[in-house]
């Protein structure tokens, strides 16, 4: 199966992608690292009539830190997080989560940028970023803007992205040495997407508690019902609460999913607490 | 049409393709290297496994115009390469392969577990075989000769 014809340009900055991109009336593709865009290209499920590499952009290729936060290039790919390239806390746990996701020759060139904006429902990085509080630096025709990531999906495969707009970086924030997190995926099958994600990560330090679940079937999800009993006993919460608790948490988000579904999304936010409390 | 120059086995090569010519056809359509197959044309199956500017990846997802001044070795480059060299005789001794397809993708994420991951157990190396896939063998010989590659270097 080969892609439906269409013409390849390199952008060298911001600026020159979203002219290119606006040029092609909706019809432009931004190309990063292509792992999901390939192979809907090779199937046709996609027939943009233009691509329009970003990698070659410097921004998107930078991680700039201040105190409390970190800002990650959007064409980082998952192998260089992998190994280390984010510093800190904030790059182990993002390295954890990179090393289970699909395999290396994936990873050399997956972006996490890219994840983020093709919202696949199974994909990893927008629910470990999810259980974060990031954000996410838009480029656009209008003036550039950073949206939360809580506010950013709509549904599967669909982002507030515009057509004309460009994420740029993910703005994650600092975690302390206090930070504890457990990632846990219901994947039988090894090198799969997930059929459920647990997310947990706490930082008693800077106040931060995140649960969320992922591989939901639409977008991913924070769990708030579990994250202030978690923050009211960082300890115990995570041994002591029940499944059931856990499945009313997760039904009263009134998402549509079947008791399979649920089940293992239970068993994943469970074990992700749990590992978060015991690494 | 776009005009490329990247470095090929070594060779540098200048060329006019379609924008939409992946680099799995680049090198075996238009540079007659066959060693490098197609199996899913989707990333999923590995059997077009190269190295790109050094790291494995899918050549039938990757755009061959987006290979503009990179480095590519398929498995033809790395005839002599001393990993390769270990892996195709443990691949032989320890049954690693019946018809070949899935071999020379097999042979270049083998390379990549043998050079970053000296460690690795059978778990290990199966996890990182998840990505190519044989319909032949079972795999339980090619995670032999894996192993028997990586024990030999660990002693």
């Amino acid at each position: 199966m080969k892609p439906a014809p269409f013409a390849y340009e390199r952008a060298q900055d911001v600026g020159e992608a979203l002219a290119l991109i606006s040029s092609a009336d909706g019809e432009a593709r931004a190309l990063a690292g292509g792992q999901s865009l390939m192979p809907m290209l090779n199937l046709r499920l996609a027939q943009p009539d233009l691509l329009v590499d970003i990698r070659p952009i410097e921004l998107l290729n930078q991680i700039t830190y201040s105190d409390l936060s970190c800002r990650v290039g959007a064409c980082i790919t998952t192998a260089q997080i992998e190994d280390g390239i984010v510093d800190g806390v904030t790059g182990r746990y993002l390295a954890a989560v990179a090393g289970g996701i699909a395999y290396r020759g994936i990873r050399n060139q997956g972006t996490i940028g890219g994840s983020i904006a093709h919202a696949d429902p199974s994909a990893d990085w927008p629910v470990a970023l999810l259980a974060l509080a990031t954000s996410v630096a838009v480029a656009g025709p209008a003036a550039p803007r950073v949206v939360p990531l809580v506010d950013f999906y709509r549904s599967a495969f669909v982002s507030s992205l515009a057509e004309d707009e460009l994420l740029t970086e993910l703005v994650l924030p600092v975690l302390s040495e206090r930070a504890q997190w457990g990632y846990y995926k219901v994947a039988p099958k090894l090198g799969e997407f997930a059929e459920a994600i647990g997310v947990a990560v706490q930082d008693t330090e800077t106040n931060h508690c995140g649960v969320a679940i992922g591989a939901t079937d639409s977008v991913p999800l924070r769990i708030l019902a579990l994250e202030q009993p978690w923050r009211d006993d960082p300890v115990r919460f995570p041994a002591l609460v029940s499944l059931t608790d856990i499945r009313a948490a997760i039904t009263g988000l009134g998402i549509a999913i079947d008791a399979y579904k649920l089940q293992c999304l239970c068993i994943a936010v469970k074990r992700a607490m749990v590992a978060a409390t015991n690494p | 049409m776009n005009t490329i120059t990247l470095t090929i086995n070594g060779r540098e090569v200048t060329r006019a393709n379609d924008a939409r010519t992946h680099l799995a056809d680049f090198l075996r359509d238009l540079e007659g290297l066959t060693g490098t197959h197609l199996g899913c044309e989707q990333g999923a199956c590995g059997a077009c496994t190269v190295l790109l500017n050094d790291v494995p990846i899918r050549a039938c997802i990757t755009l061959a115009a987006s290979c503009e001044g990179k480095t590519v070795q398929t498995i033809e480059g790395l005839e002599n390469d001393p990993s390769m060299v270990a892996l195709r005789d443990a691949f032989s001794s320890e049954h690693g392969l019946q018809c070949g397809y899935c071999t020379p993708g097999m042979l270049m994420t083998a390379r990549d577990i043998v050079l970053r991951c000296p460690q690795a157990d059978d778990a290990a190396v199966r996890s990182e075989l998840s990505g190519n896939l044989c319909r032949c063998t079972g795999y339980v010989g090619i995670v032999r000769a894996i192993r028997s590659v990586l024990n030999a270097r660990l002693t």
